[in-house]
């Protein structure tokens, strides 16, 4: 009895948290990984979810995006489980949608993201795309506040030089939008 | 230097926000995500031991896509079909005491539980591809147990280790280690087990992690802390 109750109890805590979280996860793998892997992790993610959800705290979001991330990271070292994964979980997913023209996206962020050290762009694309504060990206990342603060101020300025450097080879005016010339 | 294009730093967030891929990405499918979720919670009652009392009792009701889907990534992870993951745990043990405070060998407290007496957990070994990355805390979070303990022998293709702590999950006051001699070897080699020293090891699904296994004074403190104290 005390175990069906503490079970619908779970049940409803977890599919709570689902639908705080699986929009955001959504997102923030589709901004790492290609559509089939973001539908593999995303199912593993929850599964983490699901197993620890004692542990998920009240701000779950930073920590569910820790897992996703960890989850995501096992897939890119071309971990074998995770190709068995991504086949069977095919099987789940429903028909994509109709192919649909996204906005493109202004491809000098994609550029310089590219060339910065990943852990850099991963911080940037916490705090600009997942618009996460110093604070939430030290909880994703496991490192202390400070560090993330330090780290993303130094990011930002190593943006910035990169994005400089591309716009100078381009002849680019284009960033300084809203400047005096 | 001259940041002085992005004095505010909502200019350069609102600049990368120019470049997020997800900026169009259309929600999930309801009916589909609902499915999904089910599967999850359905498929956990196969996987998740403390739920062992009664939903076993249901037979197959749970095994379904995700169950087998699970159960397909565990099986490349065993590193031979001898090494299959047991755990000794009865049904009607006690789950693990509230954490409480305890000094570990390097000095740092860790919080940990008392090992179940009288329990013997038996591990497989989880085949390691590739190179293991440095340790990290959110990784290593999501393995099921965790514990410090002791190397008492290494024979044949068993290393038997005495548990001093659990950091996670339930394990037994014994843990028996056993993998087929290819796998057993290079599980030596990357581990070091040694008799009588003592180790800080993860496992998940029953299968130790050689990469999140090792020496209780080296370099995966850190992230077992990290991980497991709460």
């Amino acid at each position: 009895m005390a175990d069906e109750h503490s079970d619908d109890d779970a049940r409803e805590r977890f599919e709570r948290l689902a639908a705080e979280v699986v929009e955001p996860v959504r997102r923030f793998l589709a901004r790492r990984t290609d559509p089939d892997t973001a539908e593999d992790v995303l199912a593993e993610t929850l599964l983490v979810c699901w197993r620890r959800l004692d542990h998920v705290p009240e701000h779950a979001l930073p920590w569910v995006y820790g897992v996703a991330r960890n989850c995501l990271a096992n897939v890119q070292r071309g971990d074998r489980r995770q190709v068995r994964l991504a086949a069977r979980i095919t099987v789940v997913d429903p028909p994509q949608e109709a192919e649909r023209e996204p906005d493109p996206p202004d491809p000098r962020v994609a550029a310089v993201l590219a060339v910065m050290r990943p852990e850099e762009a991963d911080l940037l694309r916490l705090w600009a795309w997942e618009q996460l504060g110093p604070g939430e990206i030290a909880e994703v990342l496991g490192i202390t506040p400070n560090a993330a603060s330090i780290r993303l101020h130094r990011a930002r300025g190593k943006f910035l030089e990169e994005l400089r450097k591309i716009d100078d080879a381009a002849g680019h005016e284009g960033v300084r939008e809203g400047r005096e010339p | 230097m001259s940041n002085s294009d992005f004095d505010s730093d909502d200019d350069l967030r609102a600049l990368l926000r120019g470049g997020d891929p997800a900026g169009s990405l259309s929600p999930a499918d309801p009916a589909a995500l609902a499915i999904l979720l089910e599967d999850i919670m359905s498929a956990d009652l196969d996987v998740r031991p403390q739920s062992d009392e009664g939903s076993r009792a249901t037979g197959t009701h749970g095994r379904n896509r995700l169950t087998w889907l699970v159960a397909a990534a565990a099986a490349v992870m065993i590193a031979g079909a001898g090494a299959a993951a047991i755990s000794g745990l009865g049904n009607d043990t006690a789950p693990p005491s509230a954490g409480h405070q305890t000094t570990s060998p390097g000095g740092t407290e860790l919080s940990a539980s008392a090992p179940l007496a009288g329990q013997t957990t038996a591990l497989g070994v989880a085949d390691q591809q590739g190179r293991c990355r440095a340790p990290d805390a959110g990784v290593l979070s999501q393995y099921d147990q965790a514990f410090l303990g002791t190397v008492t022998s290494i024979e044949g293709d068993t290393v038997t280790i005495d548990t001093t702590e659990v950091l996670n999950g339930e394990v037994g006051e014994t843990v028996q280690v056993t993998a087929p001699q290819s796998v057993f070897n290079t599980m030596l080699g990357t581990v070091n087990f040694e008799v009588g020293e003592s180790y800080l090891v993860a496992a998940y699904d029953g299968q130790l992690s050689m990469c999140y296994s090792g020496s209780a004074t080296g370099n995966l403190r850190a992230p077992f802390e990290k991980a497991f104290v709460h």
